[in-house]
């Protein structure tokens, strides 16, 4: 029985994680090192940190800083943000990170998908679609080349599989942080003419939500704010769900 | 007796993510050194093989490196020891579906893709996430694991060894195929032991312990 991944994803931003609502409204929740080392001995499935200021900043990625991070971790780790070469990917895979996440590379730099693909193994590499829950459409950012500006949801998965990626996770812009529940409807949508593993992101509202993810037979979840507030609304307490309480799934 | 300052190698070549594995060789306790190719090796007996990229890749690597003649001609019976990881596990083989290369032919079989395994559409390829091990032959590399533990798997490509008695554990997808492996000093496991939490540094620290 192949059940269902359970995801954690962090954002970095200025060297502490935050978690954002619908895109916005940032919240400081700690210091990465710590939180990291509490997702671990909760012995998280895997982890997915997105540094969410990279690709604004000239400045080369600090790697000193994310061994750091790495070097408590000992379960899959996923990094995104700030990756705009083959040797910052190499040096990425080499601070303890088995994979890449890839958003607007996709669309401006694909050929640096592709040569890592061919490099690394799609297994390496994850392709971050965003999109509107509300309207099922893609979200492009304004710097994307107009090409793609007809694409729909599904035509932006499929080129992302043309790609060679190994997997998308699919987030929900409008979703995100709203303790509204997984959009399933859109993973049925998408999931019927796409070969590779999907993850479901954006609104994962508590641990049956899950429960409904693995029933459905969806690849992964990804999820956040169920795993750093106790509640909507509420302070901060990392509480990634148990072995026993999945098990029971 | 083990001797805690024996020294690890861990073979780095190009891409692998060597400094997951030496972080959990030094939470252990032990010491280990990142070896960048063959000239580097100085006492170590004991060297691990991470995996990450496909099998050309991987073995091209080991031969631009020294690491593809050194590990042919070393004896395995007796004072050195291997323990590859994924694709470091692959390559112990003689030839892989994924690649042209020949293998390190250390081990008898072939490394073949997981499309032969599915039986059904919702066994999707690349396998990835944690999966049960089901313990078939007792062995030292699983001691003070239960049966039906989970690892990290992320692969596309599967071992089939000629010997099926070098078998020490099988996963499923699809079909049932080797995930733990052992002949003489030379151990394997398909997933991630060093991505395994503390199941993956139980199996870390028996191999150290050997």
């Amino acid at each position: 029985m192949v059940k269902t991944r359970i995801i954690a994803t962090l954002l970095l931003s200025n060297k502490g994680i935050v978690k954002s609502y619908k895109f916005d409204r940032k919240r400081y929740i700690g210091d990465p090192i710590n939180t990291l080392k509490i997702f671990n001995d909760q012995e998280a499935q895997e982890i997915v940190i997105l540094d969410i200021d990279k690709y604004k900043d000239k400045n080369n990625l600090d790697f000193n800083f994310l061994k750091k991070i790495t070097s408590e971790c000992f379960c899959p780790l996923t990094y995104g943000g700030g990756i705009k070469t083959l040797d910052d990917a190499i040096e990425i895979f080499k601070c303890g990170f088995e994979k890449i996440l890839f958003n607007k590379n996709l669309f401006i730099n694909p050929e640096l998908v592709k040569s890592l693909v061919s490099k690394t193994g799609s297994q390496s590499i994850v392709a971050c679609i965003e999109y509107i829950s509300a309207t099922k459409k893609v979200f492009l950012y304004d710097d994307i080349p107009e090409n793609f500006a007809r694409f729909t949801l599904e035509d932006v998965c499929k080129y992302c599989e043309s790609l060679g990626v190994g997997e998308i996770l699919l987030q929900s812009r409008d979703k995100d942080g709203s303790f509204s529940g997984l959009d399933f409807d859109i993973y049925e949508e998408i999931s019927k003419n796409i070969t590779i593993p999907i993850i479901l992101s954006g609104g994962c509202k508590d641990l049956e939500d899950i429960k409904k993810a693995n029933f459905k037979k969806i690849n992964g979840i990804a999820a956040s704010s169920i795993f750093i507030f106790l509640s909507e609304n509420k302070g901060v307490l990392i509480n990634y769900p148990s072995k026993n309480e999945i098990n029971r799934f | 007796m083990i001797d805690c300052n024996e020294k690890i190698g861990i073979v780095d070549y190009g891409m692998s993510n060597s400094f997951s594995v030496i972080s959990m060789v030094n939470r252990l306790g032990r010491n280990a050194k990142i070896l960048k190719d063959t000239s580097e090796i100085s006492t170590e007996k004991k060297f691990i093989l991470p995996g990450v990229g496909n099998f050309d890749n991987a073995i091209l690597n080991l031969k631009r490196l020294g690491w593809f003649d050194f590990f042919r001609a070393i004896d395995f019976k007796k004072k050195y020891y291997l323990f590859g990881f994924c694709v470091g596990m692959q390559v112990l083989f003689s030839k892989s579906e994924e690649g042209k290369e020949e293998g390190l032919s250390l081990l008898e079989g072939e490394v073949l893709s997981l499309k032969k395994l599915q039986n059904n559409k919702n066994i999707k390829i690349p396998a990835m996430g944690w999966k049960k091990v089901n313990f078939i032959k007792n062995n030292k590399i699983i001691d003070n694991i239960d049966d039906e533990t989970s690892f990290y798997f992320v692969h596309s490509y599967f071992c089939l060894p000629k010997d099926p008695n070098i078998i020490i554990g099988r996963s499923n997808h699809g079909h049932d195929y080797a995930t733990i492996i052992s002949e003489n000093n030379i151990y394997g496991t398909q997933f991630h032991t060093e991505k395994s939490h503390k199941n993956g540094m139980r199996l870390m620290k028996n191999f150290l312990d050997l």
